[in-house]
């Protein structure tokens, strides 16, 4: 019974460590950030906008998932994420009218030249982002990182499981430099189903609409933090 | 009792910016209606947030119903959970037209199409033979068969209109209409014209009271008002009088349900309060924009 109870702990302890914890949102207060910080804001360029698979894992698999949507892809690759790219251009704006100097940064330093730091209390960063301060002048590192935009379809192998929804993923936090800990934590991701049919090729209006749809969501939890 | 009606039907009219000869090869046009059916009336589902909608609901089961439906409706409205889950859906959202069933009752195709033809521009009223439920075929090229469904949102501030108008050209002979392809998925049929218009939006603290008050004035009047308007512009658009303005595909903005709604399409017209757009889908709409409220009216 001892024994059982030991390998019961060994096996709960060995398990806790194993898996990372996961970073919970952290809303933003802007009235705990000083007006004289100055915030460094570096938003990604937006990548190429298609669609993907998950699922249609093996070679064929995907082969076969490419060209059963290859029609929806054509169209997908058409869209335009205009109102994202001003991404930078909006948060500057809000930023500077609640009274805050703005440095924009042009790319991010490689996440493996930052030092490693134990993370504090409630906090995932496990890396010293002093490097900023250094390098730029700036107290907050607020980051928006586009990673997927598009569509994406689910597969099991071969088949398609469920219909094509459009997609906006976005790392999205600020980083208190000082305290190395988050001031700011929210992801987006967007996932967001045709609205109708959406099955009509050549061009997809609900899916099409579907996507503007998601860009709009997009864009407002961008603003979110700063209005 | 001409008299009568244009004094009951008095509303105002809808300019057109370029308003071009219509294209009429005889000089009229007949207008038929189903007016065997009552006038649909539909409550219209909740938005979700970013402007999703969920499938309309029908009010009578009819033809103007079934198309509202195929026009609207979700991919996933048939099979057996689905469809039973809509049958509460329907009856939930339709309680919001149980204040205004007794005016709903008073509202027929022939009192619309009535005030339809009395209030349109001249170049299309004067055009315009009415065909009451007998389908008889005057001597003209073109008829127009006309469908309309009413919705409200539920926050009772905005009444639509989905109307479908369908063109035949009576002068094709049957080889000409065999060579006429079948409409792909996806395509806008060219015979049929879906004008859809949100009413500008109420903006008070009673909406009911609003539309119903001196004997549902407000709601007697928008309904009419919507019903010319998307007629003259389903018949413009098929003419060819009501163009694009641009090419380029946008995305257009508007408010429903007292939230904002998204939407590919192509610009018609704008103006401070209202966007006319053509959409993906190829209907023509006509919505309140997002900044309606801080137009001043003129």
């Amino acid at each position: 019974m001892k024994y059982l109870s030991f390998v019961a702990v060994f096996v709960l302890f060995v398990t806790g460590c194993a898996s990372a914890p996961k970073q919970s949102n952290v809303d933003l207060n802007l009235g705990l950030i000083p007006k004289e910080q100055k915030i460094g804001l570096y938003v990604s360029p937006i990548p190429k906008i298609t669609t993907w698979f998950p699922g249609a894992n093996c070679l064929l698999c995907m082969g076969a998932a490419s060209l059963a949507n290859s029609s929806l892809t054509k169209q997908v690759e058409t869209f335009q994420a205009d109102e994202l790219a001003k991404a930078q251009a909006m948060i500057t704006q809000q930023l500077k009218t609640k009274g805050y100097e703005v440095v924009i940064i042009d790319s991010l330093i490689a996440e493996k030249k930052l030092a490693k730091v134990k993370p504090i209390v409630g906090s995932t960063i496990a890396k010293n982002y002093s490097a900023y301060k250094t390098q730029h002048g700036v107290d907050q590192l607020l980051v928006v990182n586009f990673s997927t935009i598009g569509v994406v379809r689910q597969y099991a192998s071969y088949i398609p499981n469920g219909a094509p929804q459009a997609t906006i993923t976005t790392q999205f936090y600020m980083i208190d430099i000082a305290r190395n800990a988050y001031s700011f934590f929210a992801p987006i991701n967007i996932v967001k189903s045709a609205d109708g049919e959406w099955d009509a090729p050549p061009t997809f209006p609900a899916m099409t609409n579907a996507f503007y749809q998601s860009e709009e969501e997009a864009i407002d939890l961008l603003k979110k933090p700063f209005n | 009792m001409r008299f009568v009606l244009w004094l009951v039907c008095f509303v105002p009219l809808v300019s057109f910016a370029k308003q071009e000869e219509l294209a009429f090869d005889d000089g009229s046009l007949n207008v038929s209606f189903d007016t065997k059916q009552p006038v649909t009336f539909v409550g219209k589902k909740s938005l979700n947030v970013a402007g999703q909608t969920a499938a309309p609901i029908m009010y009578p089961a009819d033809t103007a119903g079934l198309f509202l439906v195929s026009i609207l409706t979700h991919a996933a409205l048939s099979g057996g959970v689905q469809s039973a889950k809509l049958t509460r859906e329907q009856e939930e959202a339709n309680k919001v037209l149980d204040p205004y069933s007794s005016y709903i009752a008073n509202i027929n195709e022939i009192f619309l199409a009535q005030c339809a033809n009395s209030q349109s521009e001249p170049a299309i009223a004067h055009k315009i033979q009415l065909l009451f439920g007998d389908k008889r075929l005057e001597n003209s090229r073109w008829q127009v068969h006309v469908v309309p469904v009413f919705a409200m949102t539920q926050n009772q501030s905005s009444f639509l209109i989905y109307n479908k108008l369908t063109f035949v050209d009576r002068s094709l002979t049957p080889k000409q209409k065999k060579k006429i392809k079948k409409v792909k998925k996806g395509h806008p049929n060219p015979s049929e014209k879906l004008v859809v218009i949100v009413s500008d939006p109420v903006l008070t603290n009673d909406n009911a009271d609003f539309w119903l008050r001196e004997n549902a004035k407000a709601f007697n009047e928008s309904i009419k008002r919507l019903y010319v308007e998307s007629f003259q512009m389903g018949v413009s658009r098929h003419f060819g009088s009501l163009q694009n303005s641009d090419t380029k595909q946008v995305t257009i903005k508007y408010l429903e349900d007292g939230l904002k709604k998204i939407e590919r399409g192509y610009v018609i017209s704008k103006t401070c309060q209202r966007t006319i757009f053509e959409s993906l889908a190829g209907e023509i709409k006509s919505v309140p924009n997002l900044e309606f409220s801080n137009c001043s009216n003129t």
